[in-house]
């Protein structure tokens, strides 16, 4: 059987982890290998990437670092940031990542992601949106990092990155990232609900529970968390063990 | 000496670590004379079908692997795309001939109507590893990492195929014939279990 994965996401500013809280006030965390060593050791299901200044700051992935912590991992890595063109993604995917992740890029140019798709094979792309709730409950989705409003339509937006060739999506809710009090169900329902390709909820996860219900209620086929991890005592076994006695499939050896 | 195909797109540099990692003597190359001579071949791969036989040909490589497999009847794995390779056709990006060292065998899609979402990915696990010598030692939890659209189909029946469980329908993840084995998972992306499973392919 399929199992639910639980996944860590790494931030990096350069070469420093780093956690943000409703994508700002960022807190620095130190060494991205020693982060992704730990990650490994402990057997975790696959590891997100995501270098959350190249695109504002204009370089492109930083290939020295993704070679470095690639080394590191014998499990699934996915990496962002920075990357706007097919030859960035497949020198990332030479340095040792499995899977590209996409967002301000896509929202430039989104046929980058039949481009990448094409070369790549959709499993290998995964494209990455960063949404904040108005006032008024709709919802925006951003670009660089969460800097900037774009007049994207949500569901509109989804489906056109699964049918520009995104084999997963990984939806983010900057009102939630950092508080650890909950993913925003409601958005990761309507994303998934969208969708036939893998959802990945992220943004909001403070405890097992918030899993449970990102899957169970948010229809998300898989869970991703940063600050929980970081910040907690939880780790993403304690996360699958509470999964696994509620009936979800997980991998526990 | 494994001779890794550099089949020149995919995540070589994770399957070049974990042979590292398990102690094998590996070269990457995309000599025709290197195959020629190769006790032992590895073709890896993400990535396309077509694109990837394309390659193959204009590195002049596809008769020097088929000769390996086939003739010379050297131990030949392949991971993934190179799993597929090894068919005689794929209906990926329409109708593409393959490596055909499976004979008969066919790479089809997924189904949506028989899975719940595609592409299959994440973590599965085979449902037996009986009659497939690379997953001796292999346990106790038989999970490894599964990330593909299309999957090997007409398989010849003296071949030990495994399978997993997806949605309630079966996966071809594995393929064990004379001298050719297949994993359509990533080993090298599959911790504990995948590492041992290369480490049975350099020791065989």
């Amino acid at each position: 059987m399929l199992k639910t994965r639980v996944m860590p996401v790494v931030l990096l500013t350069g070469y420093n982890v780093v956690k943000s809280q409703k994508f700002s006030t960022f807190r620095t965390l130190g060494n991205p290998i020693t982060v992704s060593r730990i990650y490994d050791a402990r057997g975790v299901d696959e590891m997100i990437l995501l270098d959350i200044r190249a695109t504002s700051e204009g370089r492109g992935p930083r290939l020295d670092i993704i070679s470095d912590i690639a080394g590191e991992c014998f499990m699934p890595l996915t990496v962002g940031g920075g990357i706007h063109r097919l030859d960035q993604a497949l020198e990332v995917i030479r340095k040792g990542a499995d899977k590209v992740a996409v967002n301000t890029a896509a929202i430039e140019r989104p046929e980058l992601l039949k481009e990448l798709s094409q070369e790549l094979g959709v499993q290998a792309v995964v494209a990455s949106i960063d949404v904040r709730k108005e006032s008024d409950g709709c919802y925006l989705v951003m670009s660089h990092s969460g800097k900037k409003e774009t007049t994207l339509v949500l569901l509109d937006w989804v489906k056109k990155l699964e049918q520009m060739g995104a084999g997963e999506i990984l939806i983010n809710s900057i009102d939630r990232d950092g508080e650890m009090k909950g993913y925003d169900l409601e958005l990761i329902k309507m994303v998934s609900e969208a969708v036939s390709v893998p959802v990945i909820a992220c943004g909001g996860a403070g405890s097992p529970q918030d899993c449970l219900l990102a899957l169970q209620e948010g229809g998300a086929n898989a869970v991703a968390a940063a600050s929980m991890f970081h910040f907690t005592g939880t780790t993403p076994l304690m996360v699958k063990e509470h999964l696994s006695r509620n009936g979800i499939a997980v991998r526990l050896a | 000496m494994i001779c890794v195909i550099d089949t020149g797109v995919g995540n070589i540099s994770s399957a070049l670590r974990a042979l590292k990692k398990v102690g094998a003597e590996f070269q990457l190359t995309s000599d025709p004379r290197v195959v020629e001579s190769a006790e032992k071949i590895l073709v890896p791969g993400v990535g396309a079908f077509s694109s990837a036989m394309g390659r193959l040909a204009s590195a002049n490589l596809i008769s020097p692997l088929r000769q390996a497999a086939l003739e010379r009847k050297v131990p030949f794995l392949g991971i993934c795309l190179g799993m597929q390779l090894l068919a005689e056709s794929s209906e990926e990006g329409g109708m593409s001939e393959g490596l055909g060292v499976l004979p008969h065998s066919k790479v089809k899609q997924l189904e949506l109507s028989n899975y719940p979402k595609i592409p299959h990915m994440g973590w599965n696990n085979l449902e037996s590893i009986e009659g497939h010598p690379l997953f001796a030692g292999v346990g106790p939890g038989l999970d490894f990492y599964f990330v593909h659209s299309y999957q090997v189909q007409a398989i010849p029946n003296d071949a030990s195929i495994l399978y997993c469980n997806y949605g309630g329908h079966p996966v071809v993840s594995a393929v064990a014939r004379k001298n050719i084995f297949g994993a359509q998972f990533h080993p090298e992306k599959s911790q504990k279990n995948g590492l041992k499973f290369l480490e049975n392919f350099w020791k065989l």
